[in-house]
């Protein structure tokens, strides 16, 4: 893997990250030209490229979407966070206790199983028009992922690892936190990027049900009306808040689970190295200095 | 030069009495869930700061009878005595290394090494110093801060060996540790190994599938039979110390290592010439 960050200027990385999405996109572009100009499908079902692009434009720079945006990102957030949160707190207790798992889990997979679509009318009912609807359902479709990622993360730990924490005699706790947490980690944050992206779809479908405001009221709306550009700008829209909230758990994971990153560990090693030839350089300094001078400042 | 080992343990009326720094295994047996019989009536005792090889086929129980002494799995039957005190659970008074070194990814070799220290609550800038200069004798010095993910096998497995000596004990279980590791590395892991063993007068189990490593570096090699494991064989070694390489050139070697061969696979396999690959101590074919 290149030690290169992800995030790097460099003209041939740019080139290799951006250009290359870019000339496929243009390609698909192509294609759609080509099918709506040999009426293979019409424009009612799907709008010039162009087209969209304005659309998508205007409704920026008017007044329309923000609130629309603000709603639904508001909406998968807060359902991802709350969704996570009971994840987790299903799967840790699961993953430490045998009892516990064997007792949570046919739950867990039955909330899976269930299709969404046929709870949400239910949750409207119970938790109102407001936000709280779209969030429960956001969490309801952000639980699964998390929990059982979790669970396999803290089931999977390396067997020779725990043996090697045994022989040390680290009691449960320190197991759990200097083992068990950092080595399920990878494997969780597997399932946090795939809620993320899911808690969005939670979010939009508890505003089709019915909702007075979110990016999902407004597709609708756009539908309604025969306004094709405009609700494909919406997806659009929505297709970006998607890869935003993807790109943030990228970047979260890159953080805390530095040790799968080749970039991240040589920056590591290097800070390390620096600090501590400073601090041999201080304590070398304190020695061949006065005496009098206090204990080592290392 | 002659070396002068441990006096032998004083037997009371009762049965003899175990000392520090003793690992005494009294008629031990071990059989797996499900039937396999690992360690069949196995007995030796190690006395302090003597070197035991336990050579012997793969599947033959030595690894397991390394972890029987560490307290890592329970017996069937039989005793295990560590220090004077019967091996119950997990014991913290010996240090063990595998053939794998289970080093944490998202530490350095440093924070590695120092592991069994932050566990006990008494990772201090002494314990910091001691680890640099432990990382120093094994080659790895400018690697302290160095991640797994950017060491060889060799050089983490050189980390593991620093983390085994931070524990502080002076008993060390030693299950092929350095099986996976190139010849050069080897040869002069096993000799660190030795010069270790000899400052903290430590008491050692070395497993192993080599028969030259087993008898260069041990006092006494216990082969052991195929499974159901038994000892077949104990072999004291008289040379002095310290050993060097060559030794294995000399006949008496030679004629040990014939002893050993002996023990693994019976006196007619020996009578009737030993297989090119097992002639250089190899016996991981079997």
């Amino acid at each position: 893997m290149s030690a290169v960050s992800r995030f790097s200027l460099r003209p041939r990385h740019v080139f290799e990250v951006v250009g290359a999405p870019l000339l496929f996109l243009a390609a698909i572009v192509v294609v759609w030209k080509i099918a709506l100009a040999q009426e293979w499908v019409s424009t009612r079902v799907l709008p010039h490229p162009e087209d969209i692009v304005t659309s998508f434009v205007d409704l920026s720079l008017s007044d329309i979407w923000w609130d629309d945006v603000a709603a639904t990102l508001y909406e998968s957030v807060a359902g991802f966070l709350l969704g996570s949160a009971l994840g987790l707190a299903l799967a840790i207790p699961s993953g430490l206790w045998r009892p516990m798992r064997r007792m949570l889990h046919p739950y867990a997979i039955g909330l899976q199983v269930t299709p969404r679509i046929a709870i949400a009318p239910l949750i409207i009912a119970w938790a109102g028009f407001g936000y709280s609807s779209k969030i429960w359902i956001a969490a309801i479709i952000s639980f699964f992922p998390v929990y059982v990622n979790a669970l396999t993360g803290m089931l999977t730990v390396d067997e020779e690892s725990r043996e090697m924490f045994r022989s040390l005699g680290a009691s449960k706790w320190q197991t759990f936190t200097r083992l068990v947490t950092p080595s399920s980690l990878p494997v969780m944050f597997a399932g946090l990027k795939t809620a993320a992206g899911l808690s969005l779809v939670g979010a939009v479908v508890g505003e089709f049900i019915s909702a007075q405001r979110g990016l999902g009221v407004l597709v609708q709306q756009f539908s309604y009306q025969q306004a094709v550009s405009d609700a494909f700008a919406v997806i659009v829209m929505l297709m970006l808040l998607g890869l935003l909230l993807y790109a943030v758990m990228e970047w979260i994971e890159r953080a805390t689970v530095f040790w799968l990153h080749d970039a991240r560990l040589v920056a590591r090693t290097r800070r390390r190295a620096a600090r501590a030839r400073k601090r041999a350089a201080r304590g070398s300094d304190v020695a061949a200095g006065s005496k009098a001078i206090g204990a080592g400042q290392r | 030069m002659a070396s002068i080992r441990g006096s032998a343990p004083t037997a009371a009326p009762g049965g003899p009495v175990a000392q520090h720094g003793e690992i005494e295994v009294d008629d031990v047996v071990k059989q797996f869930d499900g039937g396999v019989l690992a360690v069949d009536h196995v007995s030796f005792t190690a006395r302090k700061g003597e070197f035991v090889s336990l050579i012997g086929p793969s599947g033959c129980g030595k690894s397991t009878l390394l972890r029987l002494a560490a307290g890592l799995i329970p017996m069937t039957s039989g005793r295990i005595a560590v220090n004077g005190t019967d091996v119950v659970d997990s014991r913290q008074d010996v240090a063990l290394m595998f053939q794998k070194p289970t080093l944490l990814p998202w530490q350095t070799a440093l924070q590695n090494a120092l592991l069994p220290r932050k566990l006990q609550g008494k990772a201090d800038r002494a314990a910091e110093e001691e680890a640099y200069g432990l990382l120093a004798t094994v080659g790895l010095e400018g690697f302290e801060h160095t991640y797994p993910r950017h060491l060889s096998g060799g050089m983490q497995q050189r980390v593991a060996l620093a983390r085994l000596l931070m524990v502080g004990v002076d008993i060390l279980l030693l299950d092929e540790p350095f099986a996976a590791v190139d010849e050069i590395t080897r040869e002069r892991l096993n000799l660190e190994l030795l010069k270790v063993r000899e400052r903290l007068d430590a008491t050692t189990i070395l497993v192993t599938h080599n028969i030259t490593e087993a008898i260069l570096l041990a006092d006494r090699v216990l082969v052991m039979t195929p499974r159901p494991g038994r000892i077949s064989d104990v072999i004291e070694v008289p040379f002095g110390r310290p050993r060097v390489p060559q030794m294995a050139k000399e006949p008496e070697f030679q004629e040990l290592v014939f002893r050993a061969h002996e023990g693994l696979h019976g006196p007619d396999a020996a009578a009737h010439g030993i297989p090119s690959e097992e002639r250089n101590g190899d016996v991981r074919g079997l």
